[in-house]
C-alpha cells in the first residue's frame, strides 16, 4: 500500500499581488508581497523583517507581553492589530548566535495577531512604518499522498530495467557505507527515531527540533519516517529495507545520522505547519551538513487538489520566499563552520548542501526547489521514464528514483510511496555516501556538489525529460579520481571456432577498489594489437570488446567475444579500467588461431525407433548445443499432429506426439539445427503409432430390477468389455430419465442407483482413446413391490405401457367408460418387458384397465388425451 | 318426416368416416333408473318425462302430466362411476313441452405417471353433461322436440374436452300406439392431442311403444328403441313394465349393444309413486363390464 504523499508542501504561493516600491527611504529595497487570496495562509501570523533600530528596541524591552518600543507608530499598529506576540522566526542559536545576527537572521519575527485582522491590514499598516524592511504571510502546509503497492528496493539496484538506479552496490563494496560523523537535517515531519531499522542512525533523543512547537520532542509521521530510512535505514541487519547511507550493521559500521527537523505535526485539526525557515537553521547550527527538505509550496489556494488557471499561473512563476531563502543561503555558508565560517575541526565538510525535491505537480516550476543555490531532484521510475508528476525544467539539477520506493513509516512499519519526496532522499544518501568517504579538513560543500552533478550519468535519463542527469553513487565517488587499476599480468587467450576464450585475475587500484570493467583489444595484426589504446584503437583496424565482470580482486574472469574469422590468427591484449575511465597500462599481447565451424550437434535421448499405441503418449527428450557456442536456429518438421517445446533447459526440448491425435502409420520427424554461420546439423526421430482395436463385448448387460428407492448395486465392466489394446476404457452413460436412475461409471464400474420408481433405458458406450466403442443396451425397473401394476404413461397421448413384476402371461382389457371393450389381449408382460398398447385410435377420455395374470385381477384407470 | 329421414341419411353417408372411436360416449349412456328399468328404451316414454332433454323432448306435450321433475344417483360401472343426475319437464297444456337436465360423473382417481412410470400425482377425472329441450305438438297426434346440450370430460390438469351435441324428434301417438325417429348426439367434435378428431356418438334413432289399461287398475307398457350409430353399429333395446293402480311398477328389459359405445344388458327395475313423489331403481345385469350397475332415483310429478 502507497499511502503517502509525494512532497509536503509550504505554501507561499505569490498570488495576484503587487509589488509596491514604497517611498520610504527605510523601505528601499524591501519587497512586500500582498496575499489576496484566502484558505491557504494561517490567519493572524505575518513574517516580519525589522531593522537593526526596531530589534534592538525589541530585544531591550524587559517587559511580559508584546514589547515596547520608541516607534509609537509600531506601538499604535501593535495595539491596533491586537498583536499577541513578536517572536523570533529564526530562535536564539546558542554558540552560533554572532553569525545569525552576522546574516541579520535575528531581524526576522513572527506576529502573531487576532485572527479577525486581515492580513492586508497588517500589510498595509506595517508596511507604511519607519523600520518594516518586509512582511509576508505564513502559508498553511499540506500534505499530498500517493498511495500505491510495491515491494523493491529498485532504486538501490534495479533488476528489472538494470541500470535505472542510482549505482549504489558498488560503493557499498568498494568505498563506504556511510559515516556517523556525517549528518542529515530531514526538515520534514518528524523522524520515528525509534523505529527499529532507523534508530541506530538517528541522533539521540533530545538532540532534533520540533519547529512546530519550538521544542525538542519530536512527533513522527510517515512521510518524515519514510525519507528518512531511505537515507539511513540500517543496512545488512536482517530486516526491513536498506537505506542509502545507512552503514553495514553485520560488519559493526554505523551508517550516517539523521536530525529530524520537524515542521509538520498533526493534530485534531490536521497537519499544522512549523517555522521551516528556521528548521533549516537549525540544522546548520547542530552539526548537519546536508539539508534534505521534501517539501515545496502550495499552489493549490482552493484546495480542489487540481492546479488550474490562476493557481497554475501563479505556481509557475513562483519563487523562494525571502525567509526560507535567508535560511537556505545561511546553511550553505555555515553548516559545519563556526561563526566565523571556518571549518569546524571534527566537521566532515565546510559549507552545507541544500537538497530539494522538484515537486510533484507535472509543471515547469518548482519552489523552493527552483532557487539555484539548491539541488532540485526529479522522479524517474523504474523504467527509466520520467515520473509522471514529477515536475521538470531547466532548472533540475539531477534525478533519482521517485516511484515505488519502499522504506521505513511510523510503528515500526514499512510501506512504498510516490514522488519527487522519495527521489530526494535517494540524492541526500548519495551526499552522505560522498561525505562519508571524502568528507574531512578541506572538503567542501562546492567538492560535493561538484561530484553530485558531474558524476551524474548522462546517459540513462534523456534530456528531454528535463528531470536531470540520473544521479549516479559511484560517479559521484570516484568522479575527478585519478587511481588506476593495476595491470593484467595473466592473459591467456585460447579459441573454439571463432569464438575467443580470455581468462585473467582481477585487479584492483591502490586503494583497493576493483577495476569497473575490462577492455580486450584484438586483431590479426601483431603491431597494431599492441600499439593500440583506447582512444585510437579503432582507427588501426584493431577491434574492442569490453566486459565489466562481478567478481572479487584475485579471482579469475573469464571473458568469450565471439564473431572471429574462422581459421585465423589473431592477437589480443586487456587494460582494466576505473569506473571513471582511468585505464591500466595495457597486458601482455597474447597469440591465439580459430579453427573451423562445427555443425550443431543434436543428442536424442534413448534413440531409437519408438512405437506407441493409440493410447500412448509419445515423449522424446532432444538437446541441441553449438560446440561454437553459437546461436543456432532450429527448425522442427513432423508430418503429423505433434509438440516440439522447450524444455526447462537451455537447449533442451521435448518431442511430444499424442497417440490417439495421430492416425496409425509410421512417421519421421526432421529436426534441423543452423548456426549463424548456416553450418547445419540434422537429425531424424521415427517413430510408429500402431493400429487401434476396437472394445470388443464379451457378453450383454441384462435388465436390472431394483425394488426400492435408494437401492444401489454395481456393474463390473470387465465382465462384459475388453479392449485388445489394454487401454483404460471410457464409458458413456445415456440414461432415458435421470430422475428414476442415476448412473455413474468409476474406471471400470458402473455404480447404479435408483432415485424414483420406473422403468428407464439405459445405454453404456465403453469408448477407447480413438472414440471406437462397444455399446450395451439394458433397461432398470425401479419397482415398488407392493404395487405389482404400472400403468405408463398416464396421461397418455399413444402408446401406454402396462408392466407387471416378473414375467407372466398377462390378460390386458380396456374398456372405456361406457364399458366398451377397446382393446383386450394376452401377452407374456414384466416390468422390463411392458406390454405397449397403441391407444392413438382412442378418443379423449378416461379408460378402465383390467390387467389379470397369475389368478389375480387388477384395476386401474388410464387417460387418454 | 320423408325430409329428417333424408338428413339422417346423408349423415350415415358422412360420419362413419370420421373415426371409428367415440368421444365423450356417456352422452348415449341412459342413466335415471326409470330408464335404465326398461333397458334404457324410453324414446317414447311418457310416463316419466323429467329427463326428456336426455332423450326425445318430443315426449313432454304427450304426457299427462304437466310437471315431472327427478334427481337421481347411479353408480355406473366398470370403474364404479358416481353419476348425479337432475332433470325437469314441464308440459303446457300437452301442447307444448320444456325440459331441462344436468348429469355430474365423478370418475376413480388415477395416478399420473411420467413415461419411466414414475408417479408424480394423482387426478380425479370427471364428466358432465347439460341440456336444454323444447317440444311442440302441432297436431294432435304429432309433435316435435329438440334438445341442445354440452358435454364435458375434464382429464387431467388442464386438459378438458368438450363438444356440443343436439337431437332432434318426431313423434306420433295414434291411440295406445307411439312412434318416434329422430337424431341423437349430433354435434361437434373433440381432438385429441396429436389432433386427431373424434365424433360423439350420433345415431339414427327410432322408437316405438305401445301402452294399454287393463281392468281399469293394470297397465302394461311395451318399448322399443333402436338406434344405428353414424360410425356404422347397431343397437336395439326393448323393454317392458307392468304398473299396478298407477302405484307401483315392476320394469324389465333388455339391450343388444353390438360395438356402440354401451354393450348388452339386462335391466330390472321397479318403482312406487304416492302423491306423485316417485322413487324408482334399476339394476343391470352383463357379462360385460357394466354388469352390475346400480340406479335410483326419486321424483316428483303432478
Amino acid at each position: 500500500m502507497k499511502r503517502f504523499f509525494a512532497s509536503i508542501l509550504i505554501a507561499f504561493p505569490l498570488v495576484s499581488c503587487v509589488q509596491e516600491a514604497l517611498d520610504a527611504p527605510e523601505m528601499q529595497g524591501a519587497q512586500t508581497e500582498h496575499l489576496v487570496s484566502d484558505g491557504a495562509f494561517d490567519a493572524g501570523k505575518c513574517i516580519v523583517l525589522f531593522d537593526e533600530e526596531i530589534v534592538a528596541e525589541i530585544e531591550a524591552y524587559a517587559g511580559d507581553g508584546v514589547p515596547q518600543t520608541k516607534s509609537a507608530g509600531l506601538d499604535l499598529m501593535f495595539q491596533q492589530l491586537g498583536v499577541t506576540s513578536v517572536e523570533r522566526l529564526f530562535p536564539h542559536a546558542g554558540e552560533f548566535e554572532p553569525r545569525t545576527r552576522k546574516e541579520g537572521l535575528h531581524r526576522w519575527y513572527v506576529l502573531s495577531y487576532s485572527d479577525e485582522v486581515p492580513y492586508t491590514k497588517a500589510d498595509v499598516g506595517l508596511g507604511a512604518l519607519p523600520g518594516v524592511e518586509l512582511i509576508q504571510p505564513v502559508r498553511k502546509i499540506k500534505i499530498n499522498d500517493f498511495n500505491d503497492l510495491s515491494s523493491d528496493l529498485w532504486g538501490l539496484r534495479n533488476r528489472t530495467n538494470p541500470g535505472f538506479d542510482i549505482n549504489v552496490t558498488p560503493v557499498w563494496q568498494n568505498y563506504t557505507t556511510g559515516n556517523p560523523d556525517v549528518i542529515v537535517a530531514v526538515v520534514d515531519n518528524g523522524v520515528d527515531i525509534s523505529h527499529p531499522d532507523l534508530a541506530a542512525n538517528c541522533l539521540p533523543e533530545g538532540s532534533h527540533y520540533n519547529a512546530v512547537d519550538g521544542t525538542s520532542t519530536i512527533y513522527p509521521g510517515d512521510h518524515g519516517t519514510h525519507v528518512a530510512g531511505t537515507i539511513a535505514a540500517v543496512g545488512n541487519n536482517g530486516q526491513g529495507v536498506v537505506g542509502v547511507a545507512g552503514g553495514d550493521s553485520a560488519a559493526g559500521k554505523a551508517g550516517v545520522k539523521i536530525l529530524s527537523c520537524q515542521i509538520f505535526k498533526d493534530s485534531a485539526e490536521g497537519s499544522v505547519s512549523g517555522n521551516s525557515p528556521a528548521a533549516i537553521k537549525w540544522g546548520a547550527d547542530h552539526g548537519a551538513v546536508i539539508s534534505q527538505n521534501s517539501w515545496g509550496y502550495v499552489y493549490d489556494d482552493n484546495g480542489d487538489g487540481k492546479i488550474t488557471g490562476e493557481e497554475l499561473d501563479r505556481a509557475l512563476e513562483a519563487t523562494v520566499t525571502p525567509a526560507d531563502k535567508a535560511a537556505i543561503d545561511y546553511f550553505i555558508k555555515y553548516a559545519g563552520c563556526d561563526n566565523a565560517g571556518n571549518q569546524l575541526p571534527d566537521s566532515p565538510m565546510k559549507g552545507g548542501v541544500v537538497i530539494f525535491a522538484a515537486g510533484n505537480d507535472n509543471i515547469a516550476n518548482g519552489a523552493p526547489a527552483e532557487y539555484d543555490k539548491v539541488i532540485a531532484v526529479g522522479s524517474i521510475a523504474s523504467n527509466g521514464k520520467k515520473s509522471s508528476f514529477s515536475n521538470y525544467g531547466k532548472w533540475v539539477d539531477i534525478a533519482a528514483p521517485g516511484t515505488d520506493i519502499l522504506s521505513t513509516v511510523v510503528g515500526g512499519g514499512y510501506a512504498s510511496m510516490d514522488g519527487t519526496s522519495m527521489a530526494c532522499p535517494h540524492v541526500s544518501g548519495v551526499a552522505a555516501l560522498v561525505v562519508s568517504y571524502h568528507g574531512g579538513p578541506g572538503f567542501t560543500n562546492d567538492m560535493l556538489m561538484g561530484r553530485l552533478l558531474n558524476g551524474a550519468n548522462p546517459d540513462l535519463v534523456p534530456s528531454s525529460y528535463e528531470v536531470g542527469r540520473l544521479v549516479d553513487a559511484m560517479g559521484a565517488m570516484t568522479h575527478g579520481s585519478s587511481a588506476t587499476p593495476a595491470k593484467v599480468e595473466d592473459l591467456e587467450a585460447s579459441a573454439r571456432a571463432n569464438t575467443m576464450d580470455l581468462s585473467w585475475t582481477a585487479v584492483a587500484d591502490d586503494e583497493g577498489v576493483p577495476a569497473y570493467g575490462y577492455m580486450a583489444l584484438y586483431g590479426k595484426d601483431k603491431a597494431a594489437v599492441a600499439a593500440a589504446t583506447p582512444s585510437d584503437y579503432k582507427f588501426i583496424g584493431v577491434s574492442c570488446a569490453v566486459c565489466t565482470p562481478d567478481v572479487e580482486v584475485g579471482e579469475k574472469v573469464n571473458f568469450a567475444v565471439k564473431g572471429l574469422d574462422f581459421n585465423a590468427a589473431y592477437h589480443v591484449k586487456v587494460l582494466a579500467y576505473s569506473y571513471g575511465l582511468n585505464y591500466s597500462e595495457p597486458s601482455a599481447v597474447a597469440i591465439f588461431e580459430t579453427s573451423s565451424n562445427n555443425a550443431p550437434v543434436i543428442d536424442v535421448y534413448n534413440e531409437g525407433s519408438y512405437s506407441i499405441k493409440a493410447s500412448q503418449t509419445l515423449e522424446v527428450a532432444v538437446n541441441v548445443a553449438d560446440p561454437d557456442d553459437h546461436d543456432f536456429e532450429v527448425d522442427f518438421d513432423c508430418e503429423v499432429s505433434h509438440t516440439f517445446i522447450p524444455g526447462v533447459d537451455a537447449g533442451s526440448y521435448i518431442f511430444t506426439v499424442v497417440g490417439k491425435e495421430v492416425p496409425a502409420g509410421a512417421y519421421d520427424a526432421v529436426l534441423t539445427v543452423t548456426d549463424e554461420y548456416g553450418m547445419i546439423g540434422t537429425k531424424t526421430i521415427s517413430f510408429e503409432v500402431l493400429d487401434n482395436a476396437a472394445p470388443v463385448v464379451i457378453k450383454e448387460i441384462e435388465d436390472i430390477l431394483l425394488s426400492a428407492k435408494g437401492k444401489e448395486m454395481s456393474i463390473d465392466m470387465t465382465e462384459y468389455v475388453t479392449d485388445p489394446d489394454g487401454e483404460q476404457l471410457k464409458y458413456e452413460v445415456t440414461v432415458s430419465n435421470n430422475k428414476v436412475v442415476h448412473v455413474t461409471p468409476r474406471a471400470d464400474r458402473l455404480y447404479v442407483t435408483a432415485l424414483a420408481y420406473g422403468l428407464v433405458e439405459v445405454e453404456i458406450a465403453a469408448c477407447d482413446v480413438r472414440g471406437e466403442k462397444a455399446v450395451f443396451k439394458f433397461k432398470v425397473l425401479v419397482k415398488d413391490p407392493s404395487d405389482p401394476v404400472s400403468v405408463y404413461p398416464n396421461p397418455v397421448t399413444d402408446y401406454v405401457n402396462i408392466g407387471t413384476l416378473d414375467m407372466a402371461e398377462t390378460l390386458i382389457t380396456i374398456t372405456s367408460s361406457t364399458g366398451k371393450v377397446m382393446h383386450e389381449e394376452t401377452s407374456q408382460v414384466s416390468g422390463v418387458e411392458p406390454a405397449r398398447i397403441d391407444m392413438t385410435g382412442f378418443a379423449p377420455g378416461s379408460y378402465s384397465v383390467k390387467v389379470s395374470f397369475g389368478g389375480n385381477e387388477y384395476k386401474r384407470t388410464v387417460v387418454k388425451l | 318426416m320423408k325430409k329428417l329421414l333424408y338428413i339422417a341419411g346423408a349423415l350415415m353417408l358422412l360420419v362413419p368416416a370420421l373415426a371409428q372411436a367415440q368421444s365423450l360416449p356417456f352422452v348415449a349412456a341412459e342413466t335415471d333408473a326409470a330408464s335404465l328399468g326398461t333397458a334404457g328404451a324410453n324414446l317414447v316414454q311418457t310416463g316419466s318425462v323429467a329427463n326428456a332433454s336426455f332423450s326425445n323432448a318430443a315426449a313432454i306435450p304427450f304426457s299427462e302430466q304437466t310437471m315431472d321433475v327427478a334427481a337421481g344417483y347411479t353408480m355406473w360401472q366398470p370403474v364404479s362411476s358416481n353419476i348425479l343426475n337432475v332433470g325437469a319437464a314441464f308440459n303446457l297444456k300437452q301442447k307444448f313441452g320444456v325440459a331441462v337436465g344436468f348429469q355430474y360423473g365423478m370418475n376413480p382417481a388415477y395416478d399420473v405417471t411420467n413415461s419411466s412410470g414414475a408417479v408424480t400425482g394423482q387426478f380425479s377425472p370427471s364428466d358432465m353433461h347439460v341440456n336444454v329441450g323444447l317440444a311442440w305438438r302441432f297436431l294432435p297426434f304429432l309433435s316435435l322436440g329438440a334438445n341442445v346440450g354440452y358435454a364435458t370430460s375434464s382429464l387431467a390438469e388442464g386438459q378438458s374436452y368438450g363438444a356440443l351435441a343436439a337431437d332432434v324428434f318426431a313423434m306420433a301417438k295414434f291411440g295406445g300406439l307411439k312412434v318416434t325417429a329422430g337424431v341423437a348426439n349430433v354435434g361437434t367434435t373433440v381432438k385429441d392431442a396429436a389432433g386427431n378428431e373424434f365424433c360423439i356418438p350420433g345415431s339414427i334413432a327410432v322408437g316405438a311403444g305401445y301402452s294399454k289399461v287393463f281392468g281399469e287398475k293394470n297397465g302394461i307398457d311395451v318399448l322399443v328403441d333402436a338406434d344405428y350409430y353414424f360410425s356404422g353399429w347397431m343397437a336395439v333395446a326393448a323393454g317392458a313394465a307392468y304398473t299396478y293402480n298407477d302405484f307401483v311398477s315392476v320394469r324389465v328389459g333388455y339391450r343388444y349393444g353390438g360395438e356402440s359405445p354401451v354393450p348388452s344388458y339386462a335391466s330390472v327395475g321397479a318403482g312406487v309413486k304416492l302423491l306423485g313423489i316417485k322413487l324408482d331403481a334399476a339394476y343391470l345385469i352383463s357379462s360385460s363390464p357394466i354388469g352390475n350397475t346400480l340406479a335410483l332415483s326419486l321424483g316428483y310429478t303432478f
